[in-house]
């Protein structure tokens, strides 16, 4: 399928497209402000992914070069529209605990919408440490700020969602017992 | 990597890691129209590129090869006395001496250029030697008489090495031509002069200093058009030719099937093009083209249903008890084998716009040009395999019942190889292949079938200069 694509195929284009378009989308959605950036992510991920495919040497994970790629693009979409929108102002988030039932009770489409929510610079520091595995040197260095303040908005992120888990939670026990 | 493990951390990674999301479904024609758009702006840079360099180097080797002085000077001559002759004429006006000496003495001919004169000095010692009188100054050829050993075999000599032919050329050879750029050229002269010098009487026994020419007959210059006297002229053409389209067609894998019958009912046909071109003709050599070009292309669709039914009906409305009522008979039903055959043509009235070279020699040249077209009239007739049940459904626009093609074909990239043969100082005849390449697919976005076009043809016509 990738030798296809490199000849400039578009029905290899097509198959590997459908195989990870899915699970792409779902990382744009993860870093997006929303569904319509993410798809604008997306787009313009592919578009690289066919354009540099020949700087895949086949060493590695073809989805994890993928994946990177999508949040290389996804992180300077983030970047250009940083200076472009107020800090929302969550400077204060009570600790709260979390249930595993919380998050598993969650379908992947919810809990991309809660992640989604996230105020900006929180939702892009939780994913690359939380989620992709990044250090805080590395998001400093990645998105050019401190790495204390990598570490604040991830703590600040976790504080958000554990509060916005525990509202979903009451909520749900509330319709429980009054369906 | 983990420096900052949380619990709700390791909860959301194991959500979220592997998440999917179905992706909203306009993604993807965008990824292709994308792509399709560096595509064609690479095939624009690389044909401006390549015309670019093209003409860059033709324009090099005009300047370098085609000056009047490097022209090749024809010497005809019998007898010593002849070859003798110092021609004082400028270059340029030593054409019609040559060709005198052509009538009076048609015997044999002797090529020399002025790469010779400019080299006479460094031969000069070796024929004064011998008692040559040469006589070279600027803006004239000199030819002079020379002496010539014969070896015992009887094949000519030059002085200074009797009986050792290739002795007595490679000598002045490497005198003539001291720069590495020549040097190559150094191999093959033995055989030019000793063709040249065996052609001469045997009477005739004085060696050729050097006579290192390159052999290029005189130019047929009846019927040509002076190009000289007016380097910018316009030239109107006509042409008409056959053509051949290839087509691809491409789909993902759920429509594979769908793709697989569409080519087996779908075949290709002769096609053909035609049209009328201003060409700007500038400084004798560079060309801008224009005008209105016409492809039609030509496929055959045939479709063979070997279990069709065919039910005849008649539907009548009928006023019963003061009620219209509509009655539908069934008149026949008929079981058999559905064929069907339609000519499917696409016509494409565009306007190409292309920039090329022109070379001439004597009647005949040849022209690269390339450029793009643009498309301004994109009609279609005939039918295809519908996307929906998979029978014959029309797609000609009013009339059909699928909407298959767009409205317009959009760019084209183009490219042609011109052969032109004066038969008139004014008129051309010409053949000239033709590639041509549709940039963009020209069916509509929301066919399951993506179908390209690039046609190859050749094109005759004729040509008309104007002043």
């Amino acid at each position: 399928m990738i030798q296809g694509c490199l000849r400039g195929s578009a029905q290899h284009q097509r198959l590997l497209y459908e195989q990870f378009a899915g699970k792409m989308y779902a990382v744009c959605l993860r870093y997006a402000r929303a569904q319509a950036d993410a798809a604008d992510i997306l787009q313009e991920g592919f578009v690289k992914v066919f354009t540099k495919l020949d700087q895949f040497h086949f060493q590695g994970s073809f989805e994890g070069w993928i994946r990177r790629i999508m949040i290389n693009t996804a992180l300077r979409a983030y970047q250009k529209q940083r200076f472009e929108f107020e800090s929302s102002g969550y400077e204060y988030f009570p600790d709260a605990p979390v249930e595993p039932d919380a998050i598993a009770a969650l379908s992947e489409a919810e809990l991309l919408v809660l992640i989604g929510r996230l105020p900006e610079g929180y939702r892009v520091v939780f994913n690359l440490v939380a989620v992709e595995g990044y250090s805080h040197a590395e998001v400093a260095q990645t998105l050019g700020i401190q790495e204390s303040t990598s570490r604040s908005q991830l703590t600040k992120a976790r504080r958000w969602l554990c509060e916005q888990l525990e509202i979903i939670q009451k909520i749900r026990l509330q319709s429980s017992l009054n369906p | 990597m983990k420096q900052d493990s949380n619990h709700i951390d390791e909860l959301l990674r194991e959500r979220l890691h592997d998440a999917t999301a179905p992706p909203p479904a306009f993604v993807w024609p965008r990824v292709e129209a994308a792509l399709r758009k560096r595509r064609r702006r690479f095939l624009f840079f690389w044909f401006f590129g390549t015309g670019l360099v093209s003409a860059g180097l033709l324009t090099w080797w005009l300047t370098t090869n085609g000056r009047p002085h490097a022209e090749t000077i024809q010497q005809t001559s019998t007898t010593a006395q002849d070859i003798s002759k110092t021609i004082t004429a400028p270059i340029a006006a030593s054409e019609p001496a040559a060709r005198n000496h052509q009538t009076d003495a048609p015997e044999e001919n002797v090529a020399r250029t002025d790469l010779h004169t400019k080299t006479q000095a460094a031969v000069s010692g070796n024929n004064d030697r011998q008692g040559v009188s040469q006589k070279a100054t600027a803006g004239t050829v000199a030819v002079a008489p020379a002496e010539r050993h014969s070896d015992p075999t009887g094949t000519p000599a030059l002085a200074g090495t009797p009986g050792n032919p290739e002795k007595g050329v490679q000598a002045p050879l490497a005198a003539i031509y001291p720069f590495p750029i020549f040097q190559p050229l150094s191999s093959i002269q033995p055989f030019l002069i000793s063709k040249a010098v065996k052609s001469r009487p045997a009477g005739f026994a004085a060696a050729i200093p050097a006579p290192i020419n390159i052999v290029r007959n005189k130019k047929e210059t009846r019927n040509c058009y002076d190009f000289a006297q007016h380097p910018n002229v316009l030239l109107l053409d006509a042409y008409l030719g056959p053509s051949l389209a290839r087509k691809e067609m491409h789909t993902g894998p759920d429509n594979q099937p769908y793709l697989a019958q569409r080519r087996n009912t779908e075949t290709r046909d002769w096609s053909f093009s035609a049209g009328l071109r201003a060409s700007l003709l500038l400084d004798r050599h560079f060309l801008l083209r224009s005008g209105v070009h016409y492809d039609q292309v030509n496929e055959v669709f045939e479709y063979i249903d070997p279990n069709s039914v065919e039910v005849t009906i008649r539907q009548t409305t009928q006023i019963i008890n003061g009620q219209p009522v509509t009655v539908i008979d069934t008149l026949g039903v008929e079981y058999g084998e559905h064929y069907l055959k339609t000519y499917n043509r696409f016509g494409m009235l565009d306007i190409p716009l292309e920039a090329g070279v022109e070379l001439r020699n004597g009647r005949n040249g040849v022209s690269l040009n390339g450029g793009i077209a643009l498309n301004v009239l994109f009609w279609k007739r005939g039918a295809i395999l519908s996307p929906v049940d998979g029978r014959p459904a029309y797609y000609t626009p009013g009339k059909g019942t699928v909407d298959v093609f767009r409205a317009n074909a959009g760019l084209s990239a183009i490219g042609s190889i011109q052969w032109f043969c004066h038969v008139r100082p004014r008129l051309r005849v010409f053949a000239e292949p033709y590639a041509r390449v549709v940039l963009r697919p020209i069916n509509v976005p929301s066919h399951p079938v993506e179908q390209r076009y690039g046609m190859l043809g050749l094109n005759i016509g004729m040509t008309r200069i104007l002043d």
